[in-house]
Formats: C-alpha cells, sequence, structure tokens
C-alpha cells in the first residue's frame, strides 16, 4: 500500500538511498527531515501514514521527538525506529513506537519490514 | 605508646612480685621465729617437770648434771641466772633457799613460755593479714592488667578485624576516626589511607569503563552509518529495478555486496567483542523458556536456512526453563546454528536437542558437515580460527563466532564443546548449570 512516509535522518546518504528504496521498491512517497527540530515541525504540520526515526539526529534526537509528539495526545501516526544499536535491544514499547528496524539495513528488505511491523500492530489493535 | 603502656604494666607487675616476695620472706621470718619460739617452749617445759618432781631430800647426780648442761641452751641473762641460782640451792643444804630458788625459777619459766606463746600468736595473725593481702594484690594487678589489655589492645584490635572483613564484602568507605598516636593507631590510619585508595581505584576505574563504552557506541554509530548507505546502494543496484545490467557488472555488484554484509558481521564480531572483554555490560539474568530461545534463532536465521536449503529439526521441550540472559543465549545459539547452516549439505537436517544432565543442561547442535579434526577441535574456540579444511562454508565468517559463544556460555557458569567426526558431521554443544523444569510448583523454586 502507497504510503506518505516522514524520514527523520540527517545522513545524506542514507537519506537519499532510503528515499529512493522506499519510493521505487514500495512506491512511497517520502519526506525528508534532516535534524529533529525539523521532523517535529514537519509532523506537527502535516498528515502522515507512517514516521521512520533515526535515533542519533542534531537538534532532537529520535527518542525525544517521539516523546514531543507522543505528548500532544492521541497521536495516531505510527512511528518506526532506526537505529544502530549498539547498546541492547531499544526498548520501544515504553516509547510508543510501533517497532524499530536495525541499521545497516537490507533494502530489499526495508519495505517488506515497514509491512511487517504495521501489520503486527493492527493484529495486536484488533 | 602501647610500648609506655606495656612498661608501666611491666613496672606494676614488677612491684606487686616484690611485695609478694616481700610477704614469703616475711611470712617464712615468722614462721623461723616461731620455730625457735617452739624450741623454747620445750625447753621451759622440760625443766618445769623436772624440777617439779624435785626434792632436795632426794639428791639426784645426773639430775645435776642434766641442769647444768641446760643452763647452757639459755641465751638470756634472767633465767641463766635463775637456773644456776637454783642449782646452787639444790646441791646446798638449805631447804628454804631451795624452796625459795625453784619457786622464783617455776614461776620465771612460767612467765617465759606464756610471752613466748603470746608472740607465737602474734605472728600467725601477721603471717595471716601478709598472705590475705598478697592474694588481694594479686587478684587486683590480674584484674587491672586484663582491663588494660582488653580496652587499649584487644578491643582495636577486634575492631580493625571487623571492619577489614566488611572491606573485603565491598564496604570500602569507612574511616575510623581520629586515630591515636600508637601502634594501633598507625595501623587505624593505614588502613584509612588503604580505604582512601581503594575507593579512588574503583572510582577511576568506573569512568574508565563508561568512557569505553561510550567509545563503543560512537564506533558503533560511525562505522554502520556508512555501511547502511554502501549496503543500500548496492542493493538497490542490484535490485534491477534501474534497469537490467550487464553480466559481468551484476558480479562485481555481487562481490561487493558479500564483502560489505561480511564487513558488517566483522564489526558486530568487533564490536561483541569488545563488550565481553569490557564487562561493562550487565548479565541480566531471568527464567526462559528453551523452546522460545530456539525458535527465535531458527527464526532469526531463516534466510540464510532458505538460502542454504537446509532445515532444522527440534524436540520441543515446553518445560524446560533456564536462568540465564535472553540476548546472549540467543547469541550464543544464532552463532552455533549459523555455523552449522554454513557447513551443511544442501538438503541436509540439522538437529537441535535440549538433554537435563541431572545438574546441567545440555543444548546440542548436530549438522550432517564434513566434521572437524582433532587437531582442529581443540582449537576452534580461540580467536580468529576459521575452518582449515578443503571445504569452504557456504558465508565466510570471521573467526570470532565461536569465541564469543564461549565467551558468553562460561559468563553463565557454563560449558562449552564439541564432538565431531570427519566425514560424518559435528555436535556442538554447551551446557548451563541453572535450569529447571516449570512443573514445579511456584513455591517449590528457587532462583538460581
Amino acid at each position: 500500500m502507497k504510503m506518505k512516509i516522514l524520514l527523520a535522518e540527517d545522513d545524506n546518504s542514507i537519506s537519499k538511498i532510503m528515499s529512493l528504496t522506499l519510493e521505487t521498491m514500495g512506491q512511497h512517497e517520502v519526506t525528508v527531515a534532516e535534524n529533529g527540530q525539523l521532523a517535529l515541525n514537519f509532523a506537527l504540520d502535516t498528515e502522515f501514514d507512517l514516521i521512520l526515526l533515526d535515533q542519533m539526529m542534531p537538534e532532537i534526537d529520535g527518542l525525544g521527538v517521539c516523546a514531543e509528539l507522543q505528548k500532544k495526545g492521541e497521536f495516531a501516526t505510527p512511528i518506526i525506529f532506526m537505529s544502530a544499536k549498539s547498546q541492547d535491544s531499544l526498548d520501544i514499547s515504553a516509547t510508543g513506537a510501533v517497532g524499530y528496524i536495525e541499521k545497516p539495513f537490507d533494502p530489499q528488505s526495508i519495505c517488506q519490514r515497514i509491512d511487517e511491523i504495521l501489520i503486527s500492530k493492527e493484529e495486536e489493535a484488533s | 605508646m602501647i610500648q609506655n603502656l606495656f612498661k608501666s604494666l611491666h613496672l606494676f607487675a614488677s612491684s606487686i612480685a616484690i611485695t609478694l616476695m616481700l610477704c614469703g620472706v616475711t611470712y617464712v621470718f615468722k614462721y623461723t621465729q616461731n620455730l625457735e619460739a617452739y624450741k623454747y617452749i620445750q625447753l621451759y617445759k622440760t625443766v618445769q617437770i623436772d624440777i617439779t618432781a624435785l626434792k632436795r631430800s632426794k639428791y639426784d647426780k645426773e639430775l645435776h648434771k642434766k641442769l647444768k648442761s641446760l643452763k647452757t641452751k639459755f641465751t638470756d641473762r634472767t633465767t641463766k641466772n635463775a637456773l644456776s641460782n637454783f642449782i646452787q640451792a639444790y646441791s646446798s643444804n638449805n631447804e628454804r633457799l631451795f624452796k625459795k630458788r625453784k619457786t622464783e625459777l617455776h614461776e620465771l619459766l612460767t612467765a617465759n613460755h606464756k610471752q613466748l606463746e603470746g608472740a607465737i600468736h602474734k605472728n600467725s595473725s601477721v603471717m595471716l593479714y601478709i598472705f590475705g593481702l598478697g592474694l588481694a594484690l594479686s587478684l587486683l594487678a590480674l584484674i587491672v592488667h586484663h582491663f588494660f589489655i582488653q580496652k587499649n589492645i584487644l578491643q582495636p584490635i577486634q575492631k580493625l578485624t571487623e571492619r577489614i572483613e566488611s572491606f573485603i564484602n565491598g564496604q570500602y568507605k569507612f574511616q575510623f576516626s581520629q586515630p591515636k598516636n600508637n601502634e594501633i593507631g598507625r595501623l587505624e590510619s593505614s588502613f584509612n589511607s588503604m580505604a582512601d585508595k581503594v575507593t579512588n581505584t574503583i572510582e577511576d576505574l568506573k569512568e574508565l569503563d563508561q568512557a569505553k563504552t561510550e567509545f563503543l557506541n560512537i564506533v558503533s554509530h560511525e562505522l554502520r552509518t556508512p555501511m547502511t548507505s554502501i549496503k543500500g546502494s548496492l542493493g538497490l543496484m542490484a535490485s534491477g529495478n534501474f534497469g537490467q545490467l550487464p553480466d559481468k557488472v551484476e558480479n562485481l555488484l555481487h562481490i561487493a555486496e558479500e564483502e560489505t554484509n561480511r564487513l558488517i558481521r566483522m564489526t558486530n564480531d568487533f564490536l561483541d567483542l569488545a563488550k565481553i572483554e569490557a564487562k561493562s555490560q550487565m548479565i541480566n539474568k531471568e527464567w526462559i523458556l528453551i523452546d522460545e530461545v530456539i525458535s527465535k534463532c531458527v527464526q532469526a536465521l531463516s534466510a540464510l536456512l532458505q538460502k542454504a536449503k537446509v532445515e532444522v529439526v527440534w524436540e520441543e521441550s515446553p518445560e524446560i526453563e533456564i536462568f540465564a540472559d535472553t540476548d546472549r543465549i540467543q547469541q550464543v545459539l544464532t552463532n552455533l546454528l549459523g555455523n552449522a547452516i554454513k557447513f551443511s549439505p544442501v538438503d541436509s537436517k540439522i538437529d537441535i536437542k535440549a538433554q537435563s544432565l541431572q545438574t546441567e543442561l545440555e543444548i546440542q547442535i548436530i549438522d550432517k558437515g564434513p566434521g572437524i579434526t582433532s587437531e582442529d577441535q581443540e582449537k576452534i574456540f580461540e580467536k580468529f580460527r576459521q575452518a582449515t579444511g578443503p571445504t569452504k562454508p557456504l558465508v565466510k565468517g570471521t573467526g570470532l563466532g565461536l569465541f564469543i559463544a564461549k565467551a558468553l556460555v562460561e559468563g553463565h557458569g557454563g560449558t562449552i564443546g564439541i564432538r565431531s567426526e570427519v566425514g560424518v558431521g559435528s555436535c556442538f554443544y554447551f551446557r548451563l548449570p541453572d535450569y529447571r523444569e516449570k512443573q514445579l510448583s511456584p513455591m517449590v523454586e528457587v532462583a538460581a
């Protein structure tokens, strides 16, 4: 299914590749935010179907953005974290995010992975 | 100062000893006096008996002689004179004089007798008092000495020992307040310095550890970020979404992809290794079902399994739980299973078994790969060891997988090993000491 995705990622190469991947492999529409603050602004401003948050970003980091969005209460857009995972399994259950993707990731599988996470979230909810 | 204490105690003890000696000497002296007195009393008695029976009418030459000799035994003049007078009167014809002298002598002897008895009595009293005094003084000295030693030596030593014991048990922060200026005080000061040093060293180590962890996190992020881009780019190119590529270019791409994956695996392994050696990660043990661990692991490796066309078979043991850190045991299994998959021939099966061995649980991963020579078996758990045989693994490894698995298993108090036969296959196993069968009621289970 086609989605409007907000990608918060400070590294240019990764954001280019991810956008390309998501657009070509998943036919999604991708908006890139280069730091946490911009990501927050976009998220509050526009309605997205999915938000992909990089953990390590300048201004506000991934967890921070997530917390801010949750503050506004009833934030419906699902959030997925991306992490370089050196610290053992980011405990996402507390943050309100629906899942996380480990870096480095395989572009072939990124779309699949996203779908998996969203589907299991729906299953959980129902 | 304790030396002074001892000196004063010695002095005290010496004076007690001397007093006791004097008491003893006095005692002996008085006793000797008494002996002398008793001797004289005997003498008086003898004479008295003799003269009482004497009658001038019956002159006894022998008795006369005897009395003369007795005279020499008396030392005091009065008695000597009285006796002389009596002897004279005895050998004279004067009855009246004889009777007079006899009475005089008799009275004198009686008086002497009584006097001596009085002296003896007095001596005995003195001896008794002196004995009592000596005893009392000794007892006092003993009690005082005891208290001194108790308070100034035994108690401080006991306190010091207690503090050292709690130090050993991890209480580094205690300091003795105001150590005195003596040997015990010096011990206390030294203890304070030592406790200080240990606390500082621990603080330094903690800081160092934190720095290491931070470094690891940074390195991890910095290495993984470009790798993500490279992997991503290569993946997109290879996906064919941007047009069909000439064969040679495709090959090159595949090579690049393989090596990138290898780099990623290597980075992961190195980081794991660094984590293990840093010992900074805490092991979070909890009771987990072995089946869950195995199934998660198999799932995680499903892509590799598909690629290798190998199947994993395992018998469920739904009751068995292990007390372990989930992530770490998962990693052990992943490493061992990954190896098995890499070396298994196409269309073969890999067996996973969990076997209870009384005190330990043994988990086995059995493959039908080429097997490992006994030479290699000794070395494979070492760092950077790879298969040396002619069969190449499906995917190149880093040589750290088994080393890491070994470290993780041993961190749980377990053992890891291999049973293998060339041409038949290999069984990699690891044993964990903390396991239980869930059938027991919750109250009986005791956390390991």
